[in-house]
This record gives C-alpha cells, sequence and structure tokens, in this order.
C-alpha cells in the first residue's frame, strides 16, 4: 500500500468514527453504551477525530514524490492493512449488529445483583419521602433497603416499568422485572430486579412491561425482599432511555 | 433457537464492546494529543536537566507526574512511550505509568465524589504512591535494554517537514503534532480495541454475579475484586463510582485493591503496554504491582478487623 493511500484511509476512518458517534448522539443511542453525563466528552472526541481526519486528508502526500525527498516514504508500514481492519472494527460491529439494550437475555447470563448501588455523593436517600407511585425499581430497591422496618412499604402504590425475566430460584408462578443499572458505560452494567406476583390466569409477555399493583414483602429461602402483587401487567415500548442511573 | 441465542450474544457483546470503546475513546485522544504536543515542543535536553539525579526523588517525582499531566490509564501509555524517546530513564517512565491513572486531578476529584476524605480515599492515593514508587524502584535496578522494546521513528506525514526543518512555524508545528497524534492514535488504538474485545468477550462469557457471589472473606474478596477490576477494564476516572457498588458488601481493603489495581494494570492496558515493553517486563509490570497491591490491602482488612 503506498504511503499516500494510507494516509487517506487513515482520515476516511478517523472523520467516519466521529460521524458515527455523531450519528450516535442524534438518534438518542449513544446513552445505549454510556451513561449521559459523558456524552459532552464522546462529542468532544467525534470533532477531534473529525478534525484530525481533515488534517491526515490535507497533509496526504502528493502522487508524485520528488527523488530528492526522502523525508516522505512511498510507501506505508508493512502492518498498515492490518492497522485499518483492526480499527474499523468498531465502526463495522456499530453498523452491522443492531444497538440493542442490555436486557432480559443479558440479565439472565450476567445475574441479578444483590447489592444496591448506593448515590454517588452519598447525600442521606430522600426515596422515603418520594410518592410511592413515582418511585422506579431502583428507588423502591433503596426504599426498602433504607427503610427502618420495611414493613413499611407494604400496601404502598407501585407502577414501575422494566423487562421481564426468570429468576431460577423462585417458585414458578413468579417473576422479575428487571433494570440495568449503569454508573459509568455498560461495561460496569449491573442488572436489579423485584419479583412480582400475577394474577392468576395472567398472560405475561416477553419485553417490556408496565407492571402495576402493590408493594409487600416476602421471604425466599430464609431472605425477606420486595414483593409486588401485581394487578396488571402491560406491554410497553422500551423507554427512551433504558438503564438507571444511581 | 440456537440462531437467536448467537444474535443475542452478538448484540450484548456489541454493546459492552462500543461501551468500553467510547467511553475509552476520548481519553486515548487526549494521551496521544499529548504525546504529539511532546514530541515537538518538548527539548530532549530541558526534560533531561529537571530530572533529579537521586533514584528515589527520580522515581517519586515520576510517580507524581500525573498531578500535571492529567490523563488515564489509556492516554498514560503513548505519553509514557514519548517521553521514553525523549530520554525519560526507564523507572522513571514506569513509575509515572502505574501512578499517574490516579494521582491526577480528574481521579482525585472523582474519588473524592464517591468516597468523601476517608480510609477508601486516603489509602488509594498513598497505597498507589508507594506502589509505584516500589515497584519504580525494583525497576530502576534493570539496564534499559531489558525493558524497552525499541521505538521506531514514525514518518511524518505532513508535506511541509523538508522545508526548513530548524525554523519551522506554530502552523507547521501544530500540524506536526497532530501527525504524530493520528499515527499514535491507530497504533494505540489497536491495542484499545483487541484489549476492548476481549474484555467485552469475558464480560459476555462470565458473568459478574457468580464471581462475586464466591466469597466475601477478607482474602478471598480482594482477589475477587483484583480479577474484576482487570475484567472490567474501566477507565480510572470513573471507576470510583463503580467501586461504590460493592461498597455495601465487600470489605474495604478489597475495594481499595479495586480502585487501586484496576488503573495499573487491566486487560486494555497491558494491550498498551506490549508496544513500550517487552514481554517480559510487561509480565512483571502485572506481577509485582498485583503482589504489592494484596499484600498491603489484606494487611488493611486484617487491621480493620473486616
Amino acid at each position: 500500500m503506498s504511503q499516500r493511500r494510507f494516509r487517506m484511509f487513515q482520515a476516511f476512518l478517523m472523520a467516519a468514527l466521529g460521524f458515527f458517534l455523531l450519528e450516535r448522539f442524534w438518534s438518542g443511542r449513544l446513552t445505549l453504551y454510556i451513561h449521559q453525563r459523558f456524552t459532552w466528552l464522546i462529542l468532544l472526541a467525534a470533532f477531534a477525530l473529525m478534525a484530525l481526519g481533515l488534517i491526515a486528508f490535507n497533509n496526504r502526500p502528493p502522487i508524485w514524490i520528488h527523488e530528492e525527498d526522502l523525508l516522505v516514504p512511498k510507501l506505508a508500514p508493512q502492518n498498515a492493512g492490518w492497522l485499518l481492519l483492526i480499527f474499523s472494527i468498531p465502526l463495522m460491529l456499530g453498523i452491522l449488529v443492531p444497538a440493542t439494550s442490555l436486557g432480559a437475555s443479558a440479565a439472565q447470563t450476567r445475574g441479578v445483583s444483590q447489592a444496591i448501588p448506593l448515590s454517588a455523593g452519598g447525600s442521606s436517600p430522600s426515596v422515603l419521602t418520594l410518592d410511592p407511585i413515582n418511585r422506579n425499581l431502583l428507588e423502591w430497591l433503596r426504599a426498602f433497603y433504607t427503610a427502618e422496618e420495611p414493613a413499611d412499604l407494604v400496601g404502598q402504590p407501585v407502577d414501575v416499568e422494566g423487562f421481564i425475566f426468570i429468576n431460577e430460584a423462585l417458585p414458578d408462578e413468579y417473576f422479575m422485572v428487571g433494570r440495568f443499572v449503569i454508573t459509568c458505560c455498560v461495561a460496569d452494567a449491573t442488572a436489579i430486579g423485584i419479583a412480582f406476583l400475577p394474577v392468576e390466569g395472567t398472560d405475561i409477555p416477553n419485553g417490556w412491561v408496565r407492571v402495576q399493583g402493590k408493594m409487600t414483602v416476602a421471604t425466599f429461602d430464609g431472605k425477606t425482599t420486595l414483593l409486588i402483587e401485581a394487578d396488571q401487567v402491560t406491554t410497553v415500548d422500551e423507554p427512551d432511555q433504558p438503564y438507571l442511573y444511581p | 433457537m440456537v440462531f437467536s441465542q448467537i444474535i443475542t450474544f452478538a448484540s450484548t457483546f456489541t454493546t459492552i464492546f462500543l461501551g468500553i470503546f467510547i467511553e475509552a475513546l476520548p481519553y486515548l485522544i487526549l494521551g496521544t494529543l499529548a504525546s504529539g504536543i511532546v514530541e515537538v515542543f518538548v527539548k530532549r535536553e530541558a526534560l533531561f536537566m529537571r530530572l533529579p539525579k537521586n533514584r528515589f526523588f527520580g522515581v517519586l517525582m515520576g510517580a507524581l507526574l500525573g498531578l500535571i499531566f492529567p490523563v488515564c490509564e489509556c492516554g498514560v501509555v503513548p505519553l509514557t512511550r514519548r517521553l521514553y524517546t525523549k530520554g525519560l530513564p526507564p523507572a522513571i517512565g514506569i513509575a509515572f505509568l502505574l501512578a499517574a491513572p490516579v494521582l491526577n486531578p480528574i481521579v482525585i476529584l472523582s474519588t473524592y465524589t464517591a468516597f468523601g476524605f476517608g480510609v477508601i480515599f486516603w489509602g488509594r492515593m498513598v497505597i498507589s504512591l508507594v506502589v509505584a514508587v516500589i515497584t519504580g524502584l525494583i525497576f530502576s535496578m534493570l539496564p534499559e535494554s531489558e525493558l524497552l522494546i525499541p521505538i521506531n521513528e514514525v514518518p511524518v506525514c505532513s508535506t511541509h517537514t523538508h522545508s526548513g526543518s530548524e525554523k519551522q512555524s506554530f502552523k507547521e508545528k501544530i500540524l506536526q503534532s497532530a501527525s504524530i497524534a493520528i499515527e499514535e492514535l491507530f497504533e494505540m488504538g489497536k491495542y484499545l480495541i483487541l484489549g476492548g474485545l476481549l474484555a467485552a468477550l469475558m464480560q459476555t462469557l462470565l458473568p459478574q454475579n457468580t464471581l462475586l457471589a464466591m466469597g466475601t472473606g477478607p482474602f478471598i474478596s480482594i482477589l475477587l475484586l483484583v480479577a474484576l477490576a482487570v475484567l472490567l477494564s474501566i477507565c480510572s476516572t470513573v471507576d470510583a463510582f463503580v467501586a461504590l457498588s460493592f461498597a455495601a458488601s465487600f470489605s474495604t481493603g478489597s475495594i481499595l485493591a479495586f480502585l487501586i489495581y484496576g488503573p495499573m494494570v487491566d486487560i486494555k492496558s497491558i494491550f498498551l503496554f506490549t508496544r513500550v515493553f517487552k514481554k517480559k517486563t510487561v509480565a512483571y509490570l502485572a506481577i509485582i504491582p498485583l503482589f504489592l497491591v494484596v499484600l498491603i490491602t489484606l494487611f488493611i482488612n486484617y487491621r480493620l478487623g473486616i
């Protein structure tokens, strides 16, 4: 490969990667991969990549290199092909594999965490004063762990969204509704979930649901956990922001 | 059935890989840009003159250099490699490499935000410094030729290089550092991508919870969180927030081990190291800090009686 062609490929790849990041931002899919507070950093990286791509393109070696100009080698480094191929992997994966959030199947393989991510800053959780109907899954679990008497939560109305998954440890009639919690990027995603007991005969769909009912507590294997007595389980679209942030 | 499983596996794998890659990318770019600027604007002699002659103070200074160059573990490798070409002694570079991902303003701030001033905060800072200095001192006894792989000077793509190499205009210098940054970005990016692929594969195959469920004893918990830190390969600028989620169920020593060893060595940084050091050095670079970190945090666990 000639040095000129190598530079042009490099310029193209960098610009394409920059555009890819911008596209993910525009389409709102950037937060499938990272916590939203890093968005500005990724945008900065996208612009830097495009600027570097432009610089590389503008400074590509000319087609004709003067004999005396030995500072610009005619040939690209030997591993140039490999470099370009490896550098295009993130782009190819990003374009070819449909972008999905981590969901039920990932929760199944990764397992569900018992430890609840604490809020950054460690300020006293106000989850207990939150109107129960507005609590999300994470806030329910936090309320459960911070409440002096978990029994206080019993009877409160519940309205949460999450994906359905099965916990093998529970009896057959119980299901789990879960969400992934991420603190920085999906590499640290932890699944959390609360068991629910649907009204007998309810058809439980796959995927994202809204579970409405009453909160109660139950003991499985000697451990007390939250349990939702679900009056209604309805299919919903995956939320724009599928992950929860501690 | 099998087909849909493959699809699910591929999409989970891709999401995790892109998560690691996208999150690390800005820091890698920052590191390569810094490297380009150092190459063009820092004179070899100027750097040499400021280095302490004493071995201990040299290594200590290397470990504290991160306070001026705020880089995480992805950015620190290209920068260190560049400083080596400017004549930085290997031991000082190693102390910089190990300590800078923690002892820099961004990480100090994020650790404080997550944990406040307490055992975890001071433990992380002090033990990182101690481990980096000890490891640096150990390496300072070996000759340079045994540690580093020779760097092949990359040709500069600017068409202006042939015209008057002594008196470059500021614009030409900026262009030249950008060219160097591009070279570095591709070379180092390759290792970030390969390391990220491996880390994502491990994460997709090996559930984190199986690992965490293995035990919380004073010794086991340290080994587990060290293993997790290596597997997760998350950036040191954000790992404090991740550690926070284990803080409730794991020993103080193990949280410290996660926060100290993770920034020094993880899957993606090992791949990056192989660009700078010989294989044997990379192995020692992973093992010596591991030994020190486990030893110190184990002592902390027993002292705190957890």
